[in-house]
C-alpha cells in the first residue's frame, strides 16, 4: 500500500518502507497529482501549473519524461496512469496526508459542536501530528500551490482552535494557557486564538491578565494592521468587564469559533430556484475572489432570487444581510435601510462599527434607481472592514473600481419551461403539461424566458388552460407590439405580462395592488386593509384580497418569524405599475393619505408603548417601518403638515431610544412645513424631541435654542405639562455642559409644575436627571434623596430604558459613597442590559461609569479597557460629547498608569474638542491634566494655566480638579526649589482629597507621588 | 320581502321566469340586494345600475358578481370568462355568475308564477 505525505517534505512509503522521489519537478509533479489523488489531471493543466512562465516552451515530452521518472521512483508504473489527455495518481485519497487532515478537521468540528469534547480533542491532536513543518514544502514555489497551501494552513488553524477549545471545555485550563500563548505568538492576527486565551485566563482567575491580553491584541492589530479588534474579541472583553456568568460556565461554543450560521436576515424559506446552477456557481466563485459583485440584468430576470440563493450557499461567520433598496429614494434612505437591516442602533458610524472586523456578506438589492448612493454605501462598507463582501443586484453596474459585474441573462428555454411547469402544476395538480408541450414552449419563448413573467402567466393556470393563457398573452403582445418603440423588447414583455395579469383581476384586487403600492418596503395586513378601505373596498371584502393577490404571484409574503410578523410587499416592477394605475384612476392621493393616516394612528401609541414593558415590540415597529414612516412624512409635509407633526411627535421618543439621529431632519422638515399655523403644543413637543436628539449628539447650542422656543410656546398656551417637560429636557441639556446646579433647579421646577398632573413616567425621568446632576455636583444628600425618589417613582413605571438607568444611577451613588464593589455590580448590570436591549448610547455612558468605578476600586487596567470601549461606542453612536468626556477620564487613567504618551494624546483630543464646543462636562479636568503634564515637561506657560485652573476649580467647587492642580503646582514649585510652597500646596491638596475621593484616587495624584519622593530625599 | 324570498326570486329569474324578472326590474331602484340590482342591470342592459349595486355590495362574493356583470355589459367576453372562472372556484354555487357567463341576456325567458 502506498502512502504519500505532503504536509512537509515529500515522503512516500510502500507498506511502511520509504521510497526516494527525485527532488525538483518530479517531486512537484507527485505533490500536484497527490492533491487530486484518484482523479485525472489534464496534461495542459499540469504543464501550465508546474512550468508556469515556461509552459509555452515546455513540450508534453518533458512532462512525459517526468512521469516516467516518477513511475520508476514509485516502483510501479500502474500507480500513475494516463488517460484522455491527462494523468492520475492511483492512490486512495485517505492515504494522502493532506486529505486525511481535511477529513479529520471536519469530523473534529462535528464532534465539538455535538459536545464530544474528548473525541474532538483527540481527533485534532492526531491530525496535527501529520503536519511536519512547512505545508507542501516539496511542491515548489509555483502559483498553483498557493490556494492548496492556504486551505491546508486554514485546516491546521481550525484543528488548533478546536483542540484548545475542547480542552478548555474539559477544564484543562492550565496547560491550554501556555499553548495559547505560544499560538498567539506564532499567529498574532488570529483573533479566535486570542478569544480563547482571554477566556482561559479569565477562567483561571486571572481577570487582569485577561484584560491585558485584550490590550495586547488591540495593540498588535492597531500597530500592524491599523485595525480595531473584531466583534468576538470585543464581546469577550465586555463579558469580562461585566463578569458575565456564561464566561465561567461553558467553554467557547461553535459560534466562538466563528461558525454561527444563524446570523443574518435571509428569508428562511424562499422560492425554489429553477435552473441557474451555473450562474449560482459563477457568482459564488466571484465572491470568493472579489469583495464587490454586481448581478446586472433587466427587471424580472430573477436577480434577487439568484442573489439570495447564492448568499445562502456561502458562509459568512457574521451573517448574510439582505437590504432591499426598492423604496429608497435618497442617499440617506439607502444608508438608513442598511442600518435598519443590520439592526444597528445609531447612525452610519454605528454601522461601520457594527461590521468592523467581521466576516459579513451584505446584499444590496435593487440598486438601479439609487445607483450612486448604493455605490457609496457599498464602498464605505468595504472600507470599514476587509472581511465584508457586498453583492448587489441592479439593472446597471455600480461603476466602482474593483467591482465584478455578472450579467444575468433570462432563463434558457428548457429552464423556462421547467419553471412554468412547476408553478402551473402547483396551481392545478391535475394539469397535464405534456398535452400542451408546444404551447408551453411557445409561451415561454414569447415571455422571453423572464422568470417573473413566467410566474405571472403560470399563476393563471388554476382557471385558464395553457392554450388560453398562451393565446390571450399572444393577443396582448400583438396589441402592445410597437415597432417604433425604443424600449427593450424584454421590458415590454414584462410590462405587458404584468398588465395582462392585472387586468384579469377583480376591481377590489386591483385596488389591493394600489393599496400595497402606497407602502415603502411592505406592510402588515392591518395597514393594507386600512388603505383598502380608503380606496372604497369595505373591510369585510378586504379580508381576502391580499391572499388572492399572493395566489396570483403578485404579492410577496415575508415572514421572518421575528417580531415584525407577516408582511406583504410588491416586487418593484409590479409596484411601479400599480402606482401608475392608481394615478390613472386619480386615487393616488386618497391612497397616500390613508397610508399617512395609518402611520399617524400608529404613532399615537408609540411613545406610551416604548415607555412600557412592551418596549421591544414598539421599538421593533418603529425600526421596521422606518421607510413607511418616512414616506408618510414626505406626503404629509406636502399635503398635511399638521399630520406630519402628529407622526414625528408620536414616534419621536422611539427615535430617541433607538438613537436615530437622522430623526432631527424629519422633525425639522415637519416643523418647517407646519409653520406657525400648527397648534403651539404640537410644535413645542416636536421642538423638545429635536432638542433631545441634538443634545445627545453634542449640538447643545441648537438644543438650547429649540427648548427656549418650545418653552415660549408652552407658556403662551398655558400648558403646564409642556412647561414641565421643557424644564427637565433643559436639565438634560445643561447637564451635558456640566451645569449641574442649574440642572437640579430645573428638575425641581419641573416637579413643581407636575403637581396635580398624572405624569408618573416624566416624574421618574425627572428624578433620574436630578440624581445624575446631584451626583455629578458631589451633592451627597440630594443624590441620596433623588435616588430614593427614583426607586419610588419607578415602582409604577415599567420602562426597561428607565430601569436600566436606575441601576446605573444606584451604581453612581455607590461610587460616591465609596462602595466601589456595589458600584461595579450595579453599573455592570446596567451596561450589560443596555447592550442586550440595543441602547448603545446608554451602554456607552454606563461602560464609562463602570470604568471609573473599577479605577476607584483599584483596578485601573480594567477601568482603562472599559472607558476605551465606552469611547468606541460613543463615537459609533455619534455621541461625540460623551466621547470627549470619556477621553478626559481615559487620559487621567493612562496618566495614573504611567502611559504618558497615550495620556497626552487622548487629553489633547478631548480638550481640543471642548475648546471648539465652548466647554462641556469635565472640560476643566481635561485642561488641568494637560497643563499638569505640560508643567512636568517644563512647557512654558503651563504654570500660569494651572494657576488659572485652580482658581476656576475653587470657584466651581470641583474638588478633584483643585487637588490635581495643587499637586501639579506643588511639583512645579519643588522643581524650582521652593520646597516650602510645595509642601504647603501638597498639604492643602491632601486636605481637599476627602471631597474628591468619589472621583479620584491616590493613584491619580502622580505629581503628589513625585513630590513626596522628592521631599523625602 | 325577506332575503330568502329575494334569493328565490333571483333563482326563478335566472330560470327565465318572466314574473320574477319583472319583479326584479320593478324593485331594482329600491331594494338593497346587490345581486338583485346587478341582475336588473344585466337584464335591462343598464350599466349605471351597477354603481348602486357596488355601493350596497359588502362581501367579496357580491362585489365580484358586480364586476363580472360590468365586464359583461362592456362586452368584454374574455374578461367575463376569466373573472367568472375565478369567482366560481371560490363560490361554485354562484348561479348568477354562471348565468352571466353563459351570455345571460340572450337566455330564453319563460312565463311562470313568482
Amino acid at each position: 500500500m502506498l502512502s504519500i505525505s505532503v504536509l512537509g517534505p515529500v515522503e512516500v512509503r510502500r507498506s511502511g518502507e520509504p521510497l526516494t522521489v527525485p527532488r525538483g519537478k518530479t517531486s512537484e509533479l507527485l505533490v500536484r497529482l497527490a492533491l487530486d489523488a484518484g482523479v485525472f489531471v489534464r496534461t495542459d493543466r499540469l504543464v501550465d501549473e508546474l512550468w508556469a512562465a515556461d509552459a509555452v516552451h515546455t513540450s508534453r515530452n518533458t512532462l512525459q519524461s517526468k512521469i516516467a521518472k516518477l513511475r520508476r521512483a514509485l516502483g510501479e508504473p500502474s500507480v500513475v496512469i494516463s488517460g484522455d489527455d491527462g494523468y492520475m495518481l492511483v492512490v486512495d485519497p485517505p492515504d494522502v496526508d493532506a486529505f486525511a487532515v481535511l477529513r479529520h478537521a471536519a469530523a473534529a468540528a462535528t464532534s465539538f459542536e455535538t459536545g464530544d469534547d474528548r473525541g474532538a480533542a483527540d481527533l485534532c491532536a492526531s491530525a496535527l501530528k501529520l503536519y511536519r513543518g512547512d505545508v507542501l514544502a516539496g511542491a515548489g514555489a509555483g502559483e498553483w500551490v498557493t490556494p492548496h497551501r492556504a486551505r491546508l494552513e486554514e485546516a491546521r488553524m481550525m484543528l488548533v482552535e478546536i483542540e484548545l477549545s475542547a480542552r478548555l471545555r474539559l477544564g484543562d485550563v492550565g496547560d491550554v494557557i501556555g499553548e495559547l500563548e505560544a499560538a498567539v505568538a506564532t499567529y498574532p492576527f488570529r483573533e479566535r486564538l486570542w478569544v480563547l486565551l482571554i477566556t482561559a485566563l479569565y477562567r483561571s482567575g486571572r481577570q487582569a491578565d485577561a484584560l491585558a491580553a485584550f490590550q495586547r491584541v488591540r495593540n498588535v492589530l492597531a500597530e500592524e494592521l491599523g485595525l480595531e479588534p473584531g466583534p468576538q474579541l470585543r464581546h469577550v472583553e465586555q463579558q469580562i468587564l461585566v463578569h458575565d456568568a456564561s464566561l465561567d460556565a461553558a467553554g467557547p461554543t461553535a459560534s466562538a469559533l466563528g461558525r454561527d450560521a444563524t446570523a443574518g436576515n435571509l428569508p428562511s424559506i424562499s422560492a425554489e430556484l429553477v435552473g441557474r446552477k451555473a450562474e449560482l456557481a459563477a457568482i459564488a466563485e466571484l465572491l470568493e475572489n472579489k469583495r464587490l459583485v454586481v448581478i446586472v440584468g433587466p427587471g424580472g430576470v430573477g436577480k434577487t432570487a439568484l442573489a439570495i440563493a447564492t448568499a445562502a450557499s456561502l458562509t459568512a461567520a457574521d451573517g448574510v444581510w439582505l437590504a432591499r433598496l426598492d423604496t429608497a429614494t435618497t442617499a440617506n434612505d439607502v444608508t438608513d435601510t442598511v442600518i435598519a437591516t443590520l439592526n444597528v442602533t445609531g447612525g452610519e458610524a454605528a454601522l461601520n462599527e457594527r461590521v468592523r472586523g467581521t466576516d459579513t456578506l451584505v446584499i444590496l438589492d435593487n440598486c438601479e434607481h439609487v445607483i450612486d448612493a448604493a455605490a457609496d454605501v457599498a464602498v464605505r462598507l468595504l472600507d470599514a472592514s476587509p472581511g465584508v463582501r457586498v453583492l448587489c443586484t441592479s439593472q446597471v453596474a455600480l461603476d466602482v473600481d474593483g467591482e465584478a459585474v455578472f450579467e444575468l441573462a433570462p432563463l434558457d428555454l428548457e429552464d423556462a419551461v421547467e419553471l412554468f411547469t412547476r408553478r402551473a402544476t402547483a396551481q392545478r395538480k391535475n394539469l397535464h403539461i405534456d398535452d400542451a408541450h408546444e404551447a408551453v414552449h411557445d409561451l415561454c419563448r414569447a415571455l422571453d424566458g423572464l422568470p417573473l413573467a413566467i410566474e405571472l402567466a403560470a399563476a393563471r393556470s388554476k382557471t385558464l388552460s395553457i392554450e388560453e393563457i398562451a393565446r390571450r398573452l399572444d393577443d396582448r403582445f400583438n396589441v402592445l407590439s410597437d415597432p417604433t418603440s425604443r424600449r427593450p423588447e424584454r421590458r415590454r414583455a414584462l410590462k405587458a405580462t404584468i398588465r395582462w395579469s392585472y387586468e384579469l383581476l377583480f376591481p377590489d384586487d386591483q385596488r389591493g395592488l394600489w393599496a400595497l403600492a402606497t407602502f415603502a418596503g411592505g406592510a402588515p395586513l392591518g395597514a393594507v386593509d386600512s388603505v383598502l378601505e380608503a380606496l372604497d373596498v369595505p373591510a369585510v371584502a378586504a379580508i381576502d384580497v391580499v391572499g388572492r393577490l399572493a395566489g396570483r404571484s403578485l404579492v410577496i409574503v415575508d415572514d421572518d418569524g421575528g417580531s415584525t410578523g407577516v408582511r406583504y410587499r410588491l416586487l418593484d416592477s409590479i409596484r411601479a405599475f400599480a402606482l401608475e394605475a392608481m394615478a390613472d384612476a386619480h386615487l393616488i392621493d386618497a391612497g397616500l393619505a390613508a397610508h399617512a393616516r395609518w402611520f399617524a394612528d400608529a404613532a399615537g401609541s408609540s411613545t406610551t408603548g416604548v415607555r412600557s414593558s412592551r418596549q421591544a415590540e414598539h421599538l421593533s415597529f418603529a425600526r421596521a417601518e422606518r421607510a413607511n414612516i418616512d414616506a408618510a412624512l414626505a406626503w404629509c409635509v406636502k399635503n398635511d403638515p399638521p399630520l406630519a407633526l402628529t407622526i414625528v411627535n408620536g414616534f419621536g421618543w422611539a427615535w430617541v431610544v433607538l438613537g436615530d439621529t437622522r430623526a432631527v431632519e424629519r422633525i425639522t422638515a415637519a416643523l418647517d412645513a407646519a409653520g406657525d399655523t400648527a397648534p403651539a403644543g404640537d410644535r413645542a413637543a416636536a421642538l423638545l424631541i429635536a432638542a433631545w436628539l441634538e443634545a445627545s449628539t453634542g449640538d447643545l447650542e441648537r438644543a438650547r435654542h429649540h427648548i427656549a422656543v418650545a418653552t415660549e410656546l408652552a407658556e403662551s398656551i398655558g400648558d403646564l405639562d409642556l412647561q414641565a417637560r421643557c424644564s427637565y429636557y433643559l436639565a438634560y441639556v445643561v447637564s451635558h455642559d456640566g451645569e449641574f446646579e442649574q440642572a437640579i433647579s430645573l428638575t425641581d421646577r419641573s416637579r413643581a409644575l407636575y403637581v396635580g398632573l398624572d405624569r408618573a413616567w416624566d416624574l421618574a425621568a425627572g428624578w433620574l436627571f436630578t440624581a445624575r446632576a446631584a451626583i455629578s455636583a458631589s451633592d451627597h444628600d440630594r443624590s441620596v434623596e433623588a435616588c430614593d425618589a427614583v426607586d419610588q417613582a419607578l415602582r409604577t413605571v415599567d420602562d426597561p430604558w428607565l430601569h436600566v438607568r436606575r441601576d446605573a444611577i444606584f451604581g453612581e451613588l455607590a461610587r460616591m459613597q465609596h462602595r466601589f464593589d456595589d458600584a461595579i455590580r450595579h453599573i455592570a448590570r446596567a451596561a450589560a442590559t443596555s447592550g442586550r436591549l440595543g441602547f448603545l448610547q446608554t451602554e456607552a455612558y454606563q461602560l464609562f461609569s463602570l470604568g471609573r468605578a473599577q479605577c476607584q476600586a483599584g483596578d485601573y487596567e480594567a477601568g482603562r479597557a472599559a472607558v476605551q470601549i465606552a469611547i468606541d461606542k460613543a463615537e459609533a453612536t455619534g455621541d461625540v460629547r460623551m466621547a470627549a468626556l470619556a477621553r478626559v477620564h481615559l487620559g487621567r487613567i493612562r496618566r495614573a498608569l504611567g502611559e504618558w504618551t497615550g495620556a497626552r494624546s487622548v487629553l489633547e483630543t478631548a480638550t481640543a474638542w471642548h475648546r471648539v464646543a465652548g466647554g462641556g462636562e469635565q472640560a476643566l479636568l481635561g485642561e488641568c491634566l494637560l497643563a499638569a503634564m505640560d508643567a512636568a515637561d517644563e512647557v512654558p506657560g503651563a504654570h500660569e494655566r494651572l494657576a488659572a485652573i485652580l482658581a476656576e476649580a475653587r470657584h466651581s467647587g470641583e474638588a478633584h480638579v483643585e487637588v490635581l492642580a495643587l499637586d501639579a503646582l506643588a511639583r512645579d514649585a519643588a522643581r524650582m526649589g521652593d520646597v516650602d510652597t510645595a509642601r504647603a500646596m501638597c498639604e492643602t491638596a491632601d486636605a481637599r482629597m476627602d471631597a474628591a475621593l468619589h472621583f479620584i484616587t491616590d493613584l491619580d495624584r502622580t505629581d503628589a507621588y513625585a513630590i513626596r519622593q522628592a521631599l523625602a530625599q | 320581502m325577506t332575503q330568502d324570498g329575494v334569493d328565490n326570486v333571483i333563482r326563478q329569474a335566472i330560470g327565465g321566469d318572466v314574473d320574477a324578472i319583472a319583479w326584479i326590474s320593478a324593485h331594482a331602484d329600491t331594494i338593497d340586494d346587490a345581486v338583485a340590482i346587478t341582475m336588473a342591470a344585466v337584464l335591462e342592459r343598464q350599466p349605471d345600475r351597477l354603481d348602486r349595486a357596488r355601493t350596497v355590495a359588502a362581501t367579496s362574493r357580491d362585489r365580484q358578481v358586480v364586476a363580472v356583470a360590468r365586464a359583461h355589459l362592456a362586452g368584454d367576453r374574455e374578461l367575463v370568462d376569466a373573472l367568472a372562472r375565478d369567482h366560481l372556484v371560490d363560490f361554485p354555487d354562484s348561479l348568477i355568475v354562471a348565468w352571466i357567463a353563459s351570455d345571460a341576456d340572450a337566455s330564453p325567458r319563460r312565463q311562470g308564477p313568482i
